[in-house]
């Protein structure tokens, strides 16, 4: 073990062993150093001198020691015969020999396409590129999808649609000099709190910032303009924004006229919603929908947003309808504007690079297009006897499980997420891993609420235990020193996808001797795609806060990385005041361009962006009759995901101690629940038992409950939120819209609890029948 | 998928209504029986076994039932009516007689076969008794059951001089009980200290010397070596009067029923971290299971893997990594709390603070800058703290470092800070539950919160809240706390 020497400077402030890495909670990105004694972590804090934080933190990564050294760390290989039989440990060898022989058993009988791996976006680059590899290329089945479906494949569709390619545009920085600051779906302040402790120093300095959600949430109490959208109606409000723009005679007419497309139809479809038709459907006062209209159009704008947008069955045309209002203004490739979809997990841009969704490969490649996976096929010195890559796109999230429930797909192999919590409509996904006849969970952390319906539990490394990279919300490839060794027999993920396609006949083609390795075979197959960090390696990060791409082997060559990216000069001025704001000089913003499409050309067929009208469509579940509220999930400040890690401390836990729902007084009233009681949330396919707050926060008619507490966490029998979620997906993105169920609220009176009643077959009783259940998959 | 590469194909067929038989009403086996109940409210069939003719009671405070202090019906820890209300078969004095494996049914001893489809052994531990010459004299007491504590209570009543032998945890409560009811007690221990198993030798001085403040003498590195009706003698030759011996000397594993039926068995019966056994469909909870090589006898890890055990068997993820032993001793008047080891590593730091005009004795065993493990003799809120440091591994801060820190100063305010450590209930939601239901007296306390219902050491604390709370109005607050309970010497 090896603790990484840190620039003189540095290590004289930071005393005993500290190990600068970067965090492993959300897409931010913010830099950490990582104290150890001992082989323990002891301690976390920011990293003062990496741009994305400057030092600060939230609350989550400071509690990492208490997960990092929990004692549900997986740490051995274990098996079992029977699923409903006990675990045993055994060895690597026989763990990998068991599921390769298996999984060789199964593409016999069944062929490739009856595998998956369910990957997650808590992997580093390293690990998403290995399994890839491996499945896409070797294994020959596509299916290969992330819970990265489940966040931001909506935003990746937005896009790829809009601009030809995958890519944020912009960059935190841009936040610092931008005059308005729209946020749709996002609550920021909770989620990505560094990015907002950015927008507020911003605000401070008297940017406008718009806040679009159902809930007034900290960030909407933060806002200058809430705009109280009902949910689902986020289309009919932007649409409206449009239309003022255009009336308003504030497009930005000479920019759309040169570089963009689709104009003509898609302000045609705005200028069907005025603000007072909008109004009705999205309930935002029309003046207030004119009035952020105007704000946006005035000065230099950006677009931030998050699941709200995303986890929608329309969640691809929300994205297209926010860079819609981009491009018609043209706030876009100017220091202060742009589109910038503020991701979920650490590392969900460097999956997205590395191809970790089912249709895509390393390098925005796409598995549709010959030229593609022949260029890919060709880097990975395929062999000849095997069939290639598959031109068909894999399973996407929802229709794996559906598949698995099918009976279709017969393995799959999870890797760091937690479905039977996190997928929509999860008891049909506990369902569906109880029909497999080959689960294999790769965590760190066992029993998790999936771990205990596996066949086979592999140990991996956690952070800090391993060495990789991940691309935060900005392009910003950073890397994660490792502080630790692994607990006891648990290896980096890569390192367990290379001994399976070692075992499985491939050594030669997984030989890498470390991650650094790894990474330059990937970043090679990115020379010349919009995502090109080719001349980037672990030893130029080892020197660097961090490096946006693209940055092409010739970057590194020119002496790019010791210099301050040239597009960073025009907004220099203003970036630097806002800097001087932390004590001391600001920290280098590292090299690599800010932001993308300065020139506006644009990676589609005829170099322009493309606009695209975004019809409003309802809820795929309408609220009404027997479930008349609308259930929209998401997270807690203090909380991660399903809690793996974050509820392991008993300072985060202490915030929000249990699950709860939001309530409307008069919903409650309706509903004869009162604040502080128990109450079930009841959907067509499932219910979870919740603690009441009502609060006026929340508009009548909607309840908000968080996702994160599965059975592991949640009070016993009280069930997981995603119980009563649905599946519905987004055409394009099939990203499932996990905010918006139609539920009711009932109070517990009778001591019952939905395990109960879900065993009693009671539940599909209780509920009119179910649209959505019957989807095709 | 074939058997040749060693999974089956996984899909287990839903059981409805399963039957589950629990062998064992102790603590333990309740406790399980709470889990399913709570998690599937009348879905599973539920037999109980016990061997004691009475429900489950609190086998944590026995010491009061011998101090005459609490009667049975205050340690009954479920009235009847739960049992029935929740479905449960409660069969008590009726010892298992055999587990058939085979066929899936467990025999008890008057005949009947109960089948299961999951099984749950929870039989506990047995006493200890050392060889030693006239153990089975009718004035010789064991001290493990209801029967016991009511046949020593009786015994006190016409006894005047008592010997305990065994000076760990439980000797000393049985001790601290006779002490109560008048008794001249002392206690005898063979190791060379008393809770020779949680203490260091500062540490077991600072005990010593506060029971004997409290009228009860130990004697360390000696034992007893025969027991005569009016006297016991000592290895070193010496006599001791005695008319009342209770025999503390440790338990053993209950593990002859599943060892029989071919369960793997060493110490104690061998279980994953899903409380499973070796065999298919059996489960081992409590002082009888041995889980990743520790028998574990003090009552919050048995109770996490009670309520472990209880998932598992309806096939809700759940799993058992182990704990580290902390525990507290409940003799009114003496707060000890001793967690982790009592050793430093060879690269470890050690602080010991001894003040005997305070009576107060505190060893800090660090590991770098993390608490490894704590002995805190009569600073109940510095012991509240190192529960919390040893929980998390949060790096100590210096102040509690300080030889003279007054390391529990701010922690009256402190919400988070567990009172009730076998149960995990914080001072807040104490505070909060006793607000919210004007809850007046302890029994209401811990029937909404569990909160005293483990080993009760934090029943003082409690009353402490519930005092403050009913004086929430009143000028004068200090008027109204309860002074712990002085012990009659």
């Amino acid at each position: 073990m090896t603790t990484t020497t840190l620039p003189t400077d540095a290590t004289a402030s930071l005393g005993e062993a500290a190990t600068r890495t970067v965090c492993p909670y959300c897409g931010v990105g913010c830099g950490l150093l990582a104290r150890t004694e001992r082989g323990r972590l002891t301690s976390v804090e920011g990293d003062r001198d990496y741009p994305v934080n400057r030092g600060r933190t939230c609350r989550k990564p400071l509690e990492l020691p208490a997960a990092v050294h929990a004692r549900d760390r997986a740490v051995a290989p274990l098996m079992r015969l029977r699923r409903d039989g006990r675990f045993h440990a055994v060895g690597w060898d026989e763990a990998i020999g068991t599921a390769a022989a298996s999984l060789l058993e199964i593409v016999a009988e069944h062929g490739p396409e009856a595998i998956a791996f369910y990957i997650s976006g808590q992997l580093l680059t390293e690990d998403y590129y290995a399994v890839n590899k491996l499945a896409k290329g070797f294994l020959g089945t596509n299916n290969v999808d992330s819970n990265s479906r489940l966040c931001m494949s909506s935003a990746v569709a937005g896009y790829v649609g809009a601009f030809g390619s995958d890519g944020p545009p912009p960059s935190y920085a841009d936040l610092d000099v931008a005059d308005c600051l729209l946020l749709l779906g996002t609550n920021t302040a909770a989620c990505h709190p560094i990015v907002w402790a950015r927008i507020r120093d911003r605000q401070a300095e008297g940017a406008f910032v718009i806040c679009a959600d159902p809930r007034r949430t900290a960030t909407a109490e933060g806002s200058d303009l809430h705009l109280p959208v009902r949910p689902g109606a986020d289309l009919a409000l932007l649409n409206a924004m449009l239309h003022v723009i255009d009336a308003e005679g504030l497009v930005a007419s000479t920019f759309v006229a040169r570089h963009t497309s689709g104009w003509d139809e898609t302000v045609a479809e705005a200028r069907r919603w005025p603000p007072s038709r909008a109004e009705e459907i999205c309930g935002v006062p029309a003046a207030d929908i004119a009035a952020a209209a105007r704000r946006f159009a005035a000065g230099r704008s950006m677009a931030l947003w998050s699941m709200g947008a995303n986890q929608s069955s329309v969640g691809t045309h929300k994205n297209r309808a926010l860079i819609n209002l981009c491009l018609a203004t043209g706030q876009i490739g100017r220091p202060g504007t742009g589109p910038l979809s503020l991701t979920g997990q650490p590392n969900a841009m460097g999956g997205r690079e590395t191809g970790g969704l089912s249709q895509m490969l390393p390098g925005y490649r796409r598995v549709e297009h010959a030229a593609d996976r022949e260029a890919v096929e060709r880097h990975w010195e395929l062999p000849a006897e095997l069939a290639g890559i598959s031109p068909e796109p894999g399973l996407p999230a929802v229709e794996l499980f559906d598949a698995l429930e099918a009976g279709r797909v017969k393995a799959v192999w999870i890797v760091a997420t937690n479905p039977a919590v996190s997928m929509p409509d999860a008891s049909r996904a506990r369902a569906a891993l109880e029909r497999a006849e080959l689960v294999v969970v790769q965590d760190a952390y066992h029993p998790t609420e999936t771990s205990a319906l596996a066949h086979i539990v592999l140990p991996a490394a956690s952070w800090p235990e391993k060495a990789g990279t991940m691309t935060n919300s900005e392009r910003r490839v950073a890397l994660m020193r490792p502080a630790l060794d692994p607990p006891a027999q648990a290896l980096p993920d890569w390192r367990i996808f290379a001994r399976l396609a070692a075992e499985l006949g491939w050594p030669e083609h997984f030989g890498w001797a470390d991650a650094a390795e790894v990474f330059d075979e990937f970043a090679a197959l990115t020379a010349g795609r919009v995502c090109d960090l080719s001349g980037i390696s672990h030893a130029l990060l080892e020197r660097s806060p961090g490096i946006q791409w693209p940055f092409p082997a010739r970057a590194a060559v020119d002496g790019r990385a010791a210099e301050p990216a040239q597009s960073r000069a025009e907004g220099a001025a203003t970036t630097s005041r806002t800097l001087s704001n932390a004590s001391g000089p600001g920290p280098d913003e590292g090299p690599g361009p800010v932001r993308l499409y300065e020139d506006h050309s644009y990676p589609t067929p005829d170099g322009r962006a493309r606009f695209e009208p975004t019809p409003h469509r309802d809820l795929a579940e309408q609220p009404g009759g027997e479930l008349p509220l609308v259930l929209t999930t998401g997270r807690v400040a203090n909380h991660w995901h399903t809690m793996t890690r974050t509820g392991k401390s008993p300072a985060l836990t202490a915030s929000d101690p249990e699950p709860f729902a939001e309530i409307h007084p008069l919903d409650a009233a309706s509903a004869e629940v009162e604040d502080g009681e128990p109450v079930r949330i009841v959907s067509r396919r499932g219910q979870s038992t919740v603690r009441a707050r009502v609060v006026d926060a929340i508009p009548r008619g909607v309840v908000f409950a968080p996702f994160g507490w599965g059975a592991l966490h949640a009070p016993a029998g009280a069930g997981g939120v995603n119980a009563a979620t649905h599946g519905a997906s987004d055409p394009v993105s099939h990203q499932p819209e996990l905010k918006a169920a139609a539920v009711r609220i009932e109070p517990v009176d009778d001591g019952r609890t939905d395990v109960a009643a879900r065993l009693e077959g009671r539940l599909r009783d209780t509920c009119p029948a179910d649209p959505i259940a019957s989807r095709s998959a | 998928m074939s058997a040749a590469n060693g999974v089956h194909r996984g899909a287990r067929a839903p059981r409805s209504n399963p039957r589950v038989v629990i062998v064992g009403t102790g603590m333990a086996g309740l406790r399980v029986a709470e889990a399913i109940v709570e998690r599937a409210p009348r879905h599973a069939r539920l037999t109980m076994l016990g061997t004691e003719p009475d429900p489950t009671y609190n086998r944590i405070l026995l010491s009061k039932v011998l101090a005459r202090t609490a009667d049975l019906g205050d340690i009954e820890l479920k009235p009847a009516s739960w049992y029935a209300e929740s479905g449960i078969d409660l069969r008590t004095a009726t010892s298992a007689a055999g587990i058939d494996l085979d066929r899936s049914v467990v025999h008890d001893e008057i005949g009947e076969t109960h089948p299961y489809d999951a099984l749950v052994v929870a039989t506990g531990s047995r006493p200890f008794v050392p060889p030693i010459e006239g153990r089975d004299l009718p004035h010789v007491f064991r001290f493990r059951t209801t029967a016991d504590a009511l046949a020593i209570a009786a015994a006190a009543d016409r006894a005047e001089r008592a010997v305990v032998v065994g000076g760990g945890l439980l000797g000393l409560e049985a001790a601290a009980g006779l002490l109560s009811r008048g008794l001249e007690v002392t206690a005898v221990e063979t190791a060379d200290r008393l809770m020779a198993q949680q203490l260091d030798h500062g540490g077991a001085a600072m005990l010593a010397r506060e029971l004997e403040g409290l009228g009860l003498t130990s004697l360390t590195g000696r034992s007893v070596t025969q027991i005569h009706p009016d006297r016991v003698r000592l290895n070193g030759g010496e006599e001791l009067p005695a008319d009342l011996v209770v025999v503390a000397a440790g338990v053993r594993a209950q593990t002859a029923l599943a060892a029989e039926a071919g369960i793997e068995v060493r110490r104690g019966i061998l279980v994953d971290d899903e409380l499973r056994t070796s065999a298919p469909g059996v489960w081992a909870v409590g002082e009888c299971a041995e889980h990743r090589g520790t028998v574990y006898g003090l009552w919050a890890p048995l109770a996490e893997q009670a309520a472990v055990a209880g998932a598992s068997v309806l096939g809700e993820p759940a799993g058992f990594a182990g704990a580290d032993t902390a525990t507290t001793l409940k003799i009114a008047g003496i707060d000890l709390f001793v967690g982790g080891p009592q050793a430093a590593g060879p690269d470890g730091e050690e602080i010991v603070v001894s003040d005997t005009r305070r009576s107060v004795y505190r060893k800090l065993v660090l590991e770098g800058s993390r608490l490894a493990g704590a002995i805190v003799v009569n600073e109940p809120q510095l012991a509240r703290r190192v529960v919390e440091l040893l929980r998390t591994g949060s790096e100590v801060s210096a102040a509690l470092l300080e030889p003279g820190a007054d390391a529990g100063a701010d922690d009256e305010d402190d919400e988070e800070a567990i009172v009730c450590s076998c149960n995990r209930v914080t001072r807040g939601e104490l505070v909060a539950t006793i607000a919210e239901g004007e809850l007046e007296t302890v029994p209401k306390v811990a029937e909404a919160t569990k909160a005293t219902t483990g080993c009760g050491s934090c029943t003082g604390e409690v009353e402490m809240l519930i005092a403050n709370a009913s004086s929430a109005g009143n000028t004068d607050v200090k008027e109204l706390k309860l002074e712990p309970a002085k012990v009659e010497a």
